[in-house]
């Protein structure tokens, strides 16, 4: 027990430290504590907002209830769903089992800890989701104690069976011939679904009120999801036991506790007992070289600036924590939205998009409004992209070895920007080509829509990278750090909104001009033109300092 | 070859001075070994002798050119093995070193032939397809190692480099810093292994607390010190009280 104590503390102080970001710096821990609550607050209150209007609706309905049922089981889908890479990486992935596997301790007690490690963890996320929804539920209906009672029991029961099966998954996965080998990029692969699928489903969910006025697209919102909420409650026994449970049936309480315990103690009857010499295997595995027959071997000469720019790219491809969180969204999510908007439109609306612009004049202005906002639209999903705000922090303990090379800072920053912005322009070159295919007659509006996506792009890429090189963030332990967890990617990504807000303002008041076609695009142009200017300027500045970074 | 002059560095957050008042020459053809205890200043020497860290005060020279003011000609002289060889992880073993050659533009061909030479010499030319991260310890120092030869410098500087090597590499290692110092290169490492500095060198420097606490051959040092071995010299002058005494 003192053993398994022991190992849960190492457990949930690494699950807390990811969270909190602190590392071993006092430096910014009141600035990041007060983000961390306002984000929070943020969280919290869009999920109390959302269940406020449900009750509104549902209320007239006479079907409360559904809330509840609701919240049972979004906690278990979304433990399983975001709850899978986690389990994997932190029981599997983790290097910490090279440390762990020499104690004289035994599998099954280290598998325990770190499946109760994570337990806690989803619990803590299931009582903000279940919690705050019972308790507006009460205010709006009465104060039940039986169900305030029944709800905190459902905080610690819903996550189990989804993470038990989750551990059931990886622990499976982890047994299939080759899959260490190609472990990162079962990671990646898994990640770009569940990219693809949240992003539809958030797509369709607002999209269906999309045409109508606010209540009509809540309640049809509201609707939907209830509706699919009663077909997998239908489906899946776990989750009609969960909502039962909830309108108390304790019946199905009793049965899904049983359940809950029956996996719990299924997988460590399965994965727990070779735990330490399964997870550990998968640093043994890396070893299989690929062989280079040096005697035929092709090798080119290249320039300094392009060998530096290949290696970023090669290390942001390569990365997958880099390519998930910096990179993979904001190249694939202006196409995929720039494609279902277009679609949806043309499905929905009578005619298709040639009768919508028709229906708001179809004049040469309409087509301009067009281009602005798809140019918004696009950026500023493109300028999540934090491939160049944290270029220099990704150097992290090898930034001295950068140092020692033979190149003036300025080609190792011009290799950093290079590398941002093709990243950058991977995700705003398609949207103009499937407007020009998709919008009638949009011709050379396609090409100003280029031209101020890359202006754009270019903006973001010097904006972002001045900033890191202003503050960049080395002393990481793990790439997800120097990635997720720095700041410097939220205020490039503040940057570029606050750059988009300006071409957006500045086209409001142009129209309201009554300026010719023409003439408010040269302005439009000219105003990203010299933002670009204004964004070089400070980057050469800034790349100055990167001579002086000491590591 | 390599020049130090009265060299001080403190860093930004710190009042200590991690290296004070350093005053060094190593001449063309030398092997010469830089010792100390841990946290004595010796990483912090290479980092401005290769210049990563710019010093606080003082100059820093390679082959007559001034590190502060011309780095990247002195850089182009200085083939650099860093201490625990934190490399290019996702980049596998052939384009770590075909990026070094392109950053020290050498040529495709000679390339070709030290690849072939030093991946031969460390037995890594199995490996050198496979990505840095699956490296083991002893793999990137060798690495590390063979990348610093790539554009056959004139400065061989090397930190620690002894370190994961196992005793066929480490004997090759030896015997490449005792080639190259014949070939009229200046050959400039750090360690804690006395036995190699003494053995391999032609002559050492021993820091403390950031200061040269002796310099010269080891015999001279021997004499000096009235010692018999370089880890007595050590010993003795890294011994708390010594340098106040002094």
């Amino acid at each position: 027990m003192t053993q398994f104590l022991a190992l849960l503390r190492l457990e949930l102080s690494g699950i807390l430290s990811e969270l909190s970001n602190s590392g071993n710096k006092q430096k910014g821990k009141v600035s990041r504590g007060l983000m961390t609550v306002v984000l929070l607050v943020l969280v919290a209150g869009s999920l109390v907002w959302f269940e406020v209007r449900a009750l509104d609706i549902l209320i007239p309905l006479k079907s409360p209830e559904i809330l509840l049922k609701m919240l049972v089981f979004a906690s278990m889908l979304m433990t399983f769903v975001y709850g899978f890479l986690q389990v994997l990486s932190r029981m599997y992935f983790t290097k910490d089992i090279a440390l762990l596997a020499y104690l004289p301790t035994r599998d099954t007690t280290v598998y325990t800890a770190k499946l109760s490690g994570q337990f806690l963890y989803e619990i803590a996320v299931s009582t903000l989701l279940i919690l705050p929804g019972t308790v507006v539920y009460m205010v709006r209906l009465g104060f039940d104690a039986a169900l305030l009672c029944r709800a905190l029991m459902l905080c610690v029961l819903t996550p189990i069976l989804p993470i038990c099966l989750c551990a059931v998954i990886s622990g499976a996965l982890t047994k299939v011939p080759g899959f260490w080998k190609h472990r990162e990029t079962v990671t990646t692969v898994f990640t770009v679904i569940l990219l693809l699928g949240v992003f539809t489903f958030s797509f369709f969910t607002g999209q269906a009120g999309g045409r109508s006025s606010d209540d009509e697209s809540m309640r049809m919102m509201v609707t939907g999801l209830s509706s699919l909420t009663d077909e997998v409650i239908a489906r899946v026994p776990p989750a009609a036991w969960g909502a039962e449970a909830m309108m108390g049936n304790w019946l199905s309480m009793l049965l899904l506790f049983a359940v809950s315990a029956a996996s719990l103690g299924l997988c460590m009857l399965l994965f727990g007992r070779n735990y330490i010499s399964e997870a550990a295997s998968g640093n043994e595995s890396t070893a299989d070289f690929k062989k280079v027959d040096l005697a035929n071997v092709r090798i080119e000469k290249k320039s300094a600036l392009m060998a530096l720019t290949k290696r970023e790219i090669r290390e942001m491809l390569r990365t997958p924590a880099y390519l998930i969180n910096g990179m993979l969204g904001p190249v694939i999510m202006p196409t995929l939205m720039t494609v279902m908007m277009l679609v949806s439109i043309m499905s929905a609306a009578e005619g298709g998009i040639q009768a919508v612009l028709e229906g708001l004049g179809n004049g040469k202005g309409i087509m301009l409004i067009v281009t602005i906002f798809m140019t918004c639209m696009v950026s500023l999903m493109a300028g999540m992209n934090s491939v160049a705000s944290t270029a220099v922090s990704r150097e992290g303990k090898r930034h001295g070895l950068m140092m020692s090379y033979p190149v003036s800072a300025r080609t190792i920053v011009r290799s950093k920007f290079l590398a941002g912005l093709f990243f950058s322009m991977l995700g705003v070159l398609p949207p103009p080509m499937i407007c020009l295919i998709l919008i009638p007659g949009f011709g050379s509006y396609a090409l100003l829509m280029l031209l101020w996506t890359g202006l754009l792009a270019y903006c973001g890429t010097a904006a972002g990278l001045a900033i890191d090189l202003g503050r960049p963030k080395l002393d990481w332990i793990n790439e997800n750090q120097a990635i997720k967890q720095n700041m410097n990617q939220i205020l490039g990504m503040l940057l570029i909104f606050v750059v988009l807000g300006i071409f957006g303002v500045s086209a409001v008041v142009l129209f309201g001009m009554d300026l010719d076609v023409r003439l408010l695009a040269v302005i439009e142009t000219a105003i990203l033109a010299l933002m670009g200017l204004a964004f070089t300027l400070w980057l050469k500045k800034a790349s100055k300092a990167y001579g002086r970074i000491e590591a | 070859m390599i020049s130090f002059e009265n060299v001080t560095k403190q860093y930004l957050k710190s009042s200590v001075k991690a290296v004070d008042g350093l005053t060094l020459k190593v001449e063309a053809g030398e092997l010469f070994g830089f010792i100390g205890p841990n946290g004595a200043g010796k990483t912090t020497t290479i980092k401005m002798l290769t210049g990563i860290l710019r010093p606080t005060e003082g100059r820093v020279f390679v082959d007559g050119t001034d590190m502060a003011s011309d780095p990247i000609t002195a850089k182009r002289k200085l083939g650099f093995v860093p201490d625990g060889a934190d490399l290019f992880d996702r980049l596998t073993g052939m384009e770590y070193l075909n990026f070094l050659g392109d950053m020290y533009g050498v040529s495709a061909s000679d390339r070709k032939a030290r690849m072939e030479k030093y991946l031969d010499l460390f037995e890594l030319t199995d490996a050198v397809g496979g990505r840095i991260a699956g490296y083991s310890k002893g793999m990137r120092q060798k690495l590390a190692t063979i990348g610093s030869l790539i554009h056959d410098p004139d400065v061989w500087v090397l930190d620690e480099p002894m370190m994961g090597l196992d005793p066929k590499a480490s004997y090759e290692l030896k015997e490449e810093m005792k080639r190259q110092c014949a070939q009229g290169k200046t050959v400039f490492f750090s360690t804690h292994v006395l036995d190699v500095a003494e053995k391999l060198c032609t002559r050492v420097a021993l820091i403390h607390h950031g200061r040269l606490a002796a310099e010269g051959t080891i015999e001279a040092l021997k004499n000096a010190e009235h010692a018999e071995s370089l880890e007595q010299i050590f010993l003795e002058l890294t011994e708390d009280g010594h340098q106040e005494e002094e």
